[in-house]
């Protein structure tokens, strides 16, 4: 009987394994993936950026940037944020080929549009 | 030579000040109490001279070794200082701390009558340049040759950068030596993705006869990095100690800074971080039984083990964002609660991953070929367990009952029955049975948790940390118990952290286990105990 359902429940079990890196890697909702920002609600009061564990968060006139290389996805910078403007997204394909490649930049509209 | 009666009275949390249950007449005239602001601890100054009797002392009298802590007291004024803490079931915990000369800081070796302190100490002198004098085995231990002869990196006047300098001679592996007898060089770098050690085996055909683990290659400076950092700035670092006990390190962290505060955090939160210490058992547990099948090239049970794992994870990332369950226990609860529809579809989850598991175990404990090779293989009596205060499903594996979820309960385990699981044998099939059995019962009491849940909110403010104050907190991690010890500096700094982790504590059993064993088999026997290395090495 043994010998019969280990041979069996593969057959009943079927596939497990996902086919990434062709299909998205299978998330669950919640996941704390790459943190974003919301330009448009951003007040640049850089609560982020003295929340930040790690230093992750550079702050400018032109730009929110965020290097994924120092970035540990705790979310300090979206709890810090008054304006609720920083979100973890689903983003969690982060691999760059070059150390540049890990710095993602938002930019930031010119302060006379507010 | 020691009082061995037990006082039923004194409970955990409650001082206890004309200790009659062996303490008093232990310390007599020896120890000095010195104020502690953590419920449930007694400390005292000892002179460094008493250190070995009084560790033995108590040692007969049933306390176990937790961890040595060095310190750099000379900014202060004062010297160096070592301090030793100790606990027994049902009884407060006991520190014990010598000063030390602020010029050539040195104290008799506890080593030996302690054999559980041996790795302590050999760290204390290599990061502190503290002498353990008369200590058996005087090698370098986290520092490795290249590090110059007088950097102890974890004294205040240490350079920032590592030094040039005169190193130590190259390192000697104890070996045996005689005719017929070689030396089978292992690592540190591996086949497969797992952490550098080394390991030098002396063997006389294929009978590994001496063992000898060389660690510390991922040593990062953690406990230095975190010195003058804010708590919410030492966490991150010290929850990534290594990847699999970071709900472990976090409550540890959190225990003690809440002591030091005298706070404890809401009810839905303590009750949310025992939900979370068993989640992190179950996958690591769950994932190590794997790993076991995998140590012996058996792969129907190895992948089977490991797709529950991964169903595991997810149920970890579903909770709290992330699968290894980092960024949720923090200083006064949780940083947030965990979302209501996640949560909802636990129970359920969880039960079809417990029949798959209860399956997966039963076709293993059927297959004649597995258990052939599980059993008698990497034996650690339970005299070795004892002496070298073995911890977690390691030492419950060799008939050593100790499980800081019932001797030491903290949070919600102070009402929570947690089923013993026994086993004599000491060998890979034993630590196989309690983990597999320690799975099972993680998911009743994840029933009895989630069914319990209070509601309410998950943090509550912590008061203000009084500067040089200092604290122990513990966890039962899944390999066993987790201890730090934490002081306060100024502006609620941390200023002086010490990480004893399950895995440290276990490390010198694996060793002491492969003696008698066939050179193939040690893989089995290391994947049996399934240590970490990096947080071992820090």
């Amino acid at each position: 009987m043994d010998l019969l359902d280990r041979w069996l429940r593969p057959l009943r079990t079927g596939v497990v394994t996902s086919t990434y890196p062709k299909a998205p890697p299978v998330l669950e909702p919640g996941v704390r993936g790459l943190p974003e920002l919301d330009p448009e609600r951003c007040t640049r009061e850089s609560a982020c950026v003295s929340a930040c564990p790690t230093g992750a968060i550079v702050l400018s006139a032109e730009s929110w940037s965020l290097d994924a290389g120092r970035c540990v996805f705790c979310g300090a910078c979206a709890r810090a944020c008054p304006t609720d403007a920083i979100a973890l997204g689903s983003a969690v394909t982060i691999a760059a080929v070059r150390p540049a490649g890990l710095l993602h930049v938002t930019p930031l509209p010119a302060r006379a549009d507010r | 030579m020691a009082e061995t009666a037990v006082n039923p009275s004194a409970i955990p949390g409650t001082p206890v000040r004309s200790s009659p249950d062996g303490l008093a007449g232990l310390l007599r005239d020896r120890a000095r109490p010195r104020p502690t602001v953590a419920t449930g601890e007694l400390a005292f100054d000892v002179d460094s001279t008493e250190l070995p009797s009084i560790a033995s002392g108590l040692g007969a009298a049933g306390w176990r070794f937790v961890m040595l802590v060095g310190l750099d007291d000379r900014r202060a004024g004062a010297g160096f200082a070592v301090e030793v803490a100790f606990e027994r079931p049902a009884s407060p915990i006991v520190r014990l701390r010598a000063p030390l000369a602020a010029d050539t800081p040195s104290y008799p070796s506890i080593a030996r009558v302690l054999p559980a302190a041996l790795w302590d100490e050999r760290e204390l002198k290599d990061l502190f340049g503290i002498v353990p004098e008369g200590h058996p085995d005087p090698r370098r231990l986290v520092l490795h040759d290249a590090y110059p002869r007088g950097f102890h990196p974890l004294r205040h006047d240490a350079p920032a950068t590592i030094p040039d300098g005169p190193t130590d001679r190259h390192y000697v592996p104890f070996a045996a030596h005689g005719e017929g007898v070689f030396e089978v060089p292992v690592g540190p770098i591996h086949a497969g993705v797992i952490e550098p050690g080394h390991f030098r085996f002396s063997v006389v055909g294929e009978v590994v006869l001496y063992l000898d683990a060389r660690l510390f290659f991922t040593h990062r400076g953690i406990e230095k990095l975190v010195e003058g950092r804010s708590i919410a700035r030492a966490l991150p670092i010290l929850e990534r100690s290594c990847g699999v006990c970071t709900v472990a390190h976090a409550t540890a962290f959190s225990h003690a800074i809440e002591r030091i505060a005298g706070a404890d955090p809401p009810a839905r939160a303590i009750q949310l971080r025992a939900v979370l210490a068993e989640l992190e058992r179950l996958y690591n547990h769950v994932g190590d039984l794997g790993n076991i099948c995998a140590g012996i090239g058996f792969n129907v049970g190895s992948s089977q083990l490991g797709w529950l794992k991964e169903r595991l994870l997810r149920i970890n990332e579903s909770l709290t964002g992330h699968r290894y369950l980092t960024g949720v226990v923090v200083p006064g609860g949780l940083v947030g609660d965990v979302p209501a529809a996640a949560l909802g579809a636990v129970p359920g989850r969880l039960a079809e991953v417990e029949r798959d598991l209860r399956a997966a175990v039963h076709l293993i404990n059927r297959t004649e070929a597995v258990l052939d090779r599980f059993r008698s293989t990497g034996v650690l009596t339970r005299t070795m367990a004892l002496d070298l205060g073995t911890v977690g499903v390691a030492a419950r594996a060799s008939g050593v009952e100790i499980d800081l979820r019932r001797d030491q309960p903290t949070g919600a385990y102070t009402r929570l029955e947690v089923p013993r699981v026994e086993s004599v044998a000491g060998d890979v099939a034993a630590r196989f049975h309690v983990r597999a059995q320690e799975a099972l019962a993680s998911f009743e009491l994840l029933k009895q948790l989630l069914g319990e849940l209070d509601a309410g909110p998950v943090s509550a403010p912590l008061p203000p940390l009084p500067a040089g104050a200092s604290a122990l907190g513990w966890a039962e991690g899944p390999r066993g118990a987790s201890w730090i010890w934490v002081r306060i500096g100024p502006d609620e700094q941390v200023e002086r952290l010490h990480l004893r982790s399950a895995s440290f504590a276990n490390w010198p059993s694996v060793a002491a286990a492969a003696p008698g064993n066939l050179v193939p088999d040690f893989p089995l026997i290391n994947k049996s105990f399934e240590l970490c290395y990096a947080c071992t090495d820090r």
